[in-house]
């Protein structure tokens, strides 16, 4: 019995040992079980769209299929908390990157994160701009018209948003701040009842994202007086964006995807090897024109410096056009 | 091309034998998760939709309206057969389904459901057909003020859903609206009552509550009859509906398809809103409204068939604009580019045969669902057979699924259970927890409306006289509200009777 104990217990520890060696080993075979992306919405928004191919493409490169998991509370707040504070392993990633919640809301409220400190950027897919909108058989061709309008009769021109503190309702506030004028804000649930209360005729004009308005604009029943992009994109043909015309507008909505603070260098490279690769497929790029978000490809590098500069601006112009919450 | 060569163009696409069977998978799973309390037609399409990814366009299109329309009439199964709301907007049908099923008649009851809903989602489907663009452009005009007015109407039809007594349907109203009030405004974005409680910030949600208040009450309920005395089981009065109740129903359903459907169109219009205001409606119709509540086919073929055809209603704004109106239209439309269409006003022209095929595809959606659920009533029936003491706990059971698989959501685990007990409470003193829901979904959109009313206004409540539509419904409303005030003066001998 004394002996056969001796046995038991050496190889107890001898396994002990021998896996914790191989641990290392083991590390460096990263991926070895499917990640899982997280996606701070509920199922089924637009920018799901493009992440679904990517992601699927991904697989191939990475060897794992990597899940997207929805977690839609708190505006996009909870999921993105919950991967400030998962273990950066390189299994857990946030989609969508680079949205309202991230460089916004932070200006706004307290959030349980902080955007530039728990994130390790690994790449920036694309971006959509806001755009100023009106109707076909409206008398403004021109943003210059709608301001020299809007100059006459201040606060008579109302327009739809999607709601208050989003990246759209920004935009339109620093246009007033930046062109001395004032317009009415009319909020809504999002950009569709947005969309709907223009094409109704409620309101004379609209700010909303420029791909859930495209297709009305391709229909010729409104359209886009400037958006917001930092430069002009073949997406959004015959309107001008607000720096062509003279104003300091570069609010967009990313889409990228991050890891947790901490996460290894190596599983970064890799994971933005697979991801710049699925990204330039033709399954993933399709997708960009149909619904039509410009491509905005950075590296892991540059992508954490746009995603630090657009932090600032967004918290400047917050400051600038005093917006806070508690209005 | 000319209308009907565009439908039989479509209904060749759609009778192929490959998208008969992925609309009839559609349809089956639809059911069956749409019969989990809670899981209504969002959370199926949500769960469904990766899997019509490795489907070509067209059949995974089909497949998904098939979902659709199959999660909408589950949820009214386990309505009828166990007073739990399988989603939302069957919170109605628990009042008289459930009642007739206590009464043996739970084969009538789920018959006359999938009739109703069938004819209705048809006759919706035909409108949608004919009269998409117009109606779409319709909709539109319909802007805040009309909104408020709608449903200011709607909580005034609240007042005659309840069978007991109006004061006590009107508190729970107005709890219900208090309840809506938690969460973040929409207007100025702050957070309201969310007592710094993360999860409260989007609101209190109407599933955790609706399945707390319905379900485990419910449970709580007879758990306790059963504890002092055997629940007396009826024998079943046959499983399908008699001629009576088509006689009884046709009406019903006529009118519910009808303002199902243009309920549906409205953007934000909303398949529970629509059962809720037939459900009023029948009763106000009817010749015998105090035995609503009590097991009146009515109230079942009403709303079911309000719901079905606001789901074919929600449809137009998709599909003639490319425009969502709510949560589920908004997954179509991903679903729909994610295979390759965009929706827009150009799709009839740009893709017909997709247009149609789809539009043709919803109509034998409905048909396989009335196909496949009438057989089965038999087998849904069963399940009343069954002891309770082995039922109850697989209700409870799958109740906390439905609610925990929508949000993973610890937090909403502990809402259903406190509003549970609430309810359980609440019943024992003969309160009704329908209004509650009613309060609870249309406070908040009331609210949104009026003041985005008054932001266009700028102020001024004129708005909601001037603008024609929504004067038609507050008229309406002064006339509903007479005509209770002179039954009212009428029955303390002040006024004459009518001659």
């Amino acid at each position: 019995m004394k002996s056969k104990g001796k046995i038991l217990i050496a190889v107890i520890l001898f396994s002990a040992l021998f896996l914790w060696a191989v641990q290392p080993a083991a590390m460096a075979v990263y991926p070895e079980r499917p990640i899982n992306a997280i996606m701070p919405y509920a199922p089924g928004g637009a920018p799901e769209l493009i992440f679904r191919p990517l992601l699927e493409s991904a697989r191939k490169y990475l060897g794992v299929p990597v899940v997207i998991l929805n977690k839609p509370a708190g505006g996009g707040i909870a999921g993105t908390q919950e991967v400030a504070q998962a273990k950066p392993d390189g299994y857990t990633l946030l989609l969508n990157f680079g949205g309202g919640e991230q460089l916004v809301s932070p200006h706004l409220q307290k959030v349980p994160f902080d955007t530039l400190r728990d994130f390790e950027p690994i790449i920036m897919l694309s971006y959509f701009p806001s755009g100023l909108f009106v109707r076909e058989d409206s008398p403004w061709k021109t943003i210059e018209q709608f301001i020299e309008e809007a100059k006459k009769n201040p606060g008579a021109i109302r327009y739809s948003h999607p709601g208050a503190g989003t990246v759209n309702h920004l935009t339109a506030l620093s246009l007033e701040q930046l062109a001395g004028i004032s317009i009415s804000a009319i909020p809504t649930g999002g950009g569709g009842p947005a969309l709907n209360m223009l094409l109704g005729g409620h309101v004379e004009a609209a700010q909303i994202g420029v791909p859930i308005a495209w297709p009305q604009v391709l229909a010729r029943k409104i359209r886009c007086l400037a958006y917001s992009l930092p430069k002009k994109s073949d997406f959004y043909p015959g309107s001008p964006t607000y720096v062509e015309k003279g104003f300091d507008i570069r609010t967009a909505v990313n889409q990228g995807i991050a890891a947790p603070k901490g996460a290894p260098q190596e599983i970064i490279q890799k994971l933005h090897d697979a991801f710049a690769a699925a990204f330039k497929e033709k399954s993933t790029q399709e997708v960009l024109e149909r619904i039509r978000f410009a491509p905005n490809y950075l590296n892991s590098e540059d992508a954490a410096k746009y995603i630090a500069e657009m932090y600032h601006y967004y918290g400047y112009m917050i400051k600038k056009l005093g917006v806070t919450l508690k209005k | 091309m000319d209308l009907l060569t565009s439908v039989l163009n479509g209904f060749s696409v759609a009778l192929e034998p490959a998208n008969l069977f992925f609309c009839f998978l559609g349809v089956l799973s639809g059911t069956l998760i749409g019969v989990l309390p809670g899981l209504g037609p969002l959370a199926a399409i949500a769960f469904l939709l990766p899997v019509t990814f490795y489907i070509p366009v067209v059949p995974a299109l089909i497949m998904l309206g098939g979902i659709y329309y199959g999660a909408m009439y589950g949820g009214s199964t386990t309505s009828i057969l166990v007073n739990i709301p399988g989603e939302a907007a069957s919170v109605v049908t628990c009042l008289d389904g459930y009642k007739m099923a206590r009464q043996g008649r739970a084969g009538p009851a789920l018959g006359i459901a999938a009739i109703g809903s069938f004819f209705a989602g048809t006759l919706g489907i035909f409108i949608l057909m004919v009269l998409a663009p117009p109606l779409a452009r319709f909709a539109l005009i319909f802007g805040p003020p009309e909104y408020s007015s709608l449903l200011f109407m709607a909580l005034i039809i609240i007042a005659y859903i309840g069978s007991g007594e109006k004061i006590k349907a009107l508190m729970m109203v107005a709890l219900g609206v208090a309840l809506g009030m938690i969460g973040t405004d929409q207007i100025s974005g702050n957070a309201r009552f969310a007592l710094a409680i993360r999860e409260l910030q989007d609101g209190v949600g109407i599933v955790p509550v609706a399945i707390g208040v319905f379900g485990i009450s419910e449970v709580l309920l007879n758990v306790e009859i059963l504890l002092r005395r055997e629940v007396i089981k009826s024998k079943f009065k046959g499983l399908l509906p008699t001629l009576r109740d088509y006689k009884d129903s046709w009406a019903a359903i006529l009118r519910g398809s009808l303002l199902g459907f243009f309920i549906g169109i409205l953007p934000g219009g909303n398949p529970i809103i629509a059962s809720f205001i037939s459900y009023g409606v029948e009763k106000k119709v009817s010749k015998h409204p105090e035995k609503f509540g009590h097991g009146v086919i009515e109230g079942v073929a009403g709303p079911e068939s309000a719901n079905n055809s606001a789901t074919s209603g929600a449809f137009v704004p998709l599909l003639s604009m490319g425009v969502p109106n709510n949560a589920v239209m908004a997954l179509m439309l991903g679903a729909m580019i994610i295979h390759g269409v965009v929706p827009g006003p150009q799709l009839m022209d740009n893709a017909p045969q997709l247009f149609w095929g789809i539009i043709t595809s919803m109509y034998i959606g409905n048909a396989v669902l009335l196909a496949l659920n009438l057989p089965l009533i038999g087998l849904w029936v069963q399940v009343l057979r069954v002891p309770y003491r082995i039922l109850f706990p697989l209700i409870l059971i799958f109740c906390l699924i439905g609610v925990y698989a929508i949000n993973a959501s610890k937090f909403e685990m502990l809402l259903v259970v406190i509003f549970g007990v609430f309810g359980y409470v609440m019943r024992k003193l003969d309160y009704e927890m329908a209004p509650l829901i009613m309060g609870l979904i249309i406070g908040p959109m009331m609210e949104i409306a009026v003041r985005q009313s008054l932001l266009l206004s700028k102020g001024s409540f004129a708005i909601f006289i001037t603008r024609p539509i929504s004067a038609c419904f507050l008229a309406l409303c002064l006339v509903i509200l007479l005509r209770s005030f002179i039954s009212i003066l009428r029955g303390r001998g002040r006024l004459p009777e009518a001659k």
